[in-house]
């Protein structure tokens, strides 16, 4: 069974503190939901936990099956069973759909082993049609000219495909309508096994009526400040993260930062000019 | 010159060479004009070869004919010429051309193309071209309905300079033309384009679209593009846009992210380029060494895969 753990890790990027001691453990079979306010962190967990080079680890670790990640590259974390479901997919004109994804699983296969591209093409057209993407979907070019909800849903094919592991899944309810929503909350749901641990970050919700989470995080200035079962889910959705300022005795949900010039020639010359 | 036996081995040939002028194909041939009649589905193979004794090839389609022509432009000298396309009333075409030789040479091309009331010509070109190349790319749109749309692959690499000067000119109302550059430059090669789409007053409800993406993967590569639009008119749809730059970090991490190692995701951007070219591509064999050639283009001195 799949293990990850996050333990007391500190990320910053450009000098500023994202995640301050962030410990968490998802095993295969639970799913997590992580919920908070914007900019408190959660994507940025996410992108961490999968390599983005943006990003700095000051100190802590993260262990997939015991095994330490952090200075493993982005592709071997994926290989081993990581997985993003990207907030915003990237839109990579004159790769197609099929090819990328096709070239993605064949990552996977040992030095002996050989895609079946003939059993593969069925795979690919049968995610494709549970999830009601259209039988074109394959020669388009990834996510290029795709709405935001094909986006999302292609993502979740990519996953029914590549079969991971650990899952985050970022804000994978933006830009998607309600029946959409349903779809692909009935696709993860379908997904779920014990071999799979599953991570939903979201603001809301409507997400979590289709794909039921048996933990749910509150995460706060990069860092988890409260977890609980449903309950939790409920009490945001009627009152929001306000009533946590009281509990945490906290001010601000985010560290306020000051706007600063960009020093341009046209401030300049209205500085000039109301002289 | 000898010509490689995947170019003599094609079907439905003409030769223009240092050795001989040949026609076998459903084209006729005269006077260095190759002329299209009716609906011919099988696609003709035009080949220019070293030492062309002559200064000029015309393409003549008749109206309402249909012609598919792959222009395979190839060599190891000097060459100069000019290539003439016109299309006559309610003609179309699918236009694939070829440039790449053996050796570093230095290459002027002068194409034009000239299209009259409800023509359609589509063309597809790969550049594969080592050394110097100078090319002039004039579209003239005469009558309404006229419609051109050109994708070009341009691969540099060494010390490889390209110059390319595309005008286009909507002589008459709603006329469309469609430019999209793919170019890609590694090592110390210098890639330069000036495109520009004229549509002077009174040439209404026409569409002039200009896309070019270029793709730096030397260090000191240089890509130029100036994409122009000279408009005169209101009731027109025009957009123009020139994106270059390295390989997108955001891009290379989403292809990581599904287990891609960075030189596979690499090749697998590079390919997105290289893609809509190779795919014009009929012959299946000849697919084959283009694509080998673009392949050990875009790898042989570059460093993208460092």
């Amino acid at each position: 069974m799949a293990k990850l753990e996050i333990r007391n890790l500190i990320v910053s990027v450009e000098g500023k503190t994202i995640l301050n001691g962030i410990s968490l453990t998802v095993n295969g079979g639970e799913t997590h939901a992580i919920m908070g306010p914007n900019g408190t962190g959660k994507s940025t967990l996410a992108a961490i936990v999968m390599g983005h080079p943006k990003y700095h680890i000051e100190s802590g670790d993260i262990l997939l099956d015991g095994e330490s990640i952090i200075n493993m590259p982005i592709d071997e974390r994926s290989r081993k069973g990581l997985f993003l479901a990207m907030q915003n997919p990237v839109e990579v004109p004159g790769v197609t759909n099929f090819d990328f994804v096709k070239t993605a699983v064949a990552a996977r296969l040992n030095k002996d082993e050989h895609l079946r591209v003939g059993k593969f093409i069925f795979q690919f057209e049968d995610a494709a049609t549970a999830l009601k993407m259209g039988s074109g979907l394959s020669h388009r070019f990834l996510n290029q000219g795709f709405s935001g909800g094909e986006k999302k849903r292609n993502e979740i094919l990519q996953m029914s495909l590549l079969k991971p592991k650990i899952a985050f899944l970022d804000e994978i309810d933006s830009g998607l309508d309600v029946d959409a929503l349903k779809l692909v909350g009935e696709n993860v749901t379908k997904m779920k096994s014990k071999d799979l641990g599953l991570v939903l970050i979201t603001h809301y919700q409507r997400l979590l009526d289709y794909i039921e989470a048996d933990v749910v995080h509150i995460m706060i200035r990069g860092n988890i400040v409260k977890s609980g079962g449903k309950e939790l889910i409920t009490k945001i959705d009627n009152e929001g993260y306000d009533w946590l300022k009281t509990e945490l005795g906290i001010d601000e949900f985010e560290d306020k930062r000051a706007p600063y010039s960009l020093g341009s020639c046209a401030a300049n010359l209205k500085i000039g000019a109301i002289k | 010159m000898v010509l490689p036996g995947y170019l003599t081995s094609l079907d439905q040939a003409i030769v223009f060479s240092d050795m001989a002028i040949t026609n076998q194909s459903h084209a006729s041939l005269s006077n260095n004009l190759i002329g299209f009649s009716g609906l011919e589905l099988d696609r003709v193979n035009v080949i220019i070869a070293n030492g062309l004794p002559l200064s000029k090839i015309g393409f003549r389609f008749d109206s309402n004919s249909f012609a598919k022509l792959h222009v395979i432009i190839f060599g190891s000298k000097n060459q100069e010429f000019e290539l003439d396309f016109v299309m006559q009333e309610f003609s179309a075409a699918e236009v694939l051309i070829s440039i790449f030789g053996t050796r570093n040479h230095h290459l002027k091309i002068i194409k034009n193309q000239t299209l009259g009331k409800g023509a359609k010509l589509d063309i597809n070109i790969g550049i594969i071209h080592s050394g110097a190349l100078a090319m002039t790319d004039t579209f003239s749109l005469m009558d309404e309905f006229a419609s051109i749309s050109q994708n070009l692959l341009n691969i540099a690499s060494g010390k490889d300079l390209v110059n390319v000067c595309q005008q286009v000119f909507h002589l008459h109302p709603h006329t469309f033309s469609n430019l999209d550059n793919k170019l890609i430059a590694s090592d110390i090669s210098e890639i330069n384009f000036d495109v520009s789409g004229k549509i002077e007053k009174g040439n209404y409800g026409s569409d002039c679209t200009q896309n070019n993406r270029g793709l730096l993967l030397g260090e000191r590569s240089i890509i130029q593009v100036e994409p122009k639009l000279l408009i005169d008119e209101f009731d027109v749809f025009a957009k123009h846009g020139a994106a270059i730059g390295r390989i997108n970090d955001d891009e290379l991490f989403y292809l990581l992210s599904r287990g891609l190692t960075e030189q596979n995701a690499k090749k697998l951007i590079v390919s997105g380029y290289t893609l809509p070219y190779l795919t014009a591509i009929g012959d299946s064999h000849l697919k084959d060494i283009l694509r080998r050639k673009v392949a050990r283009k875009i790898e042989g001195a570059s460093n993208y895969e460092k």
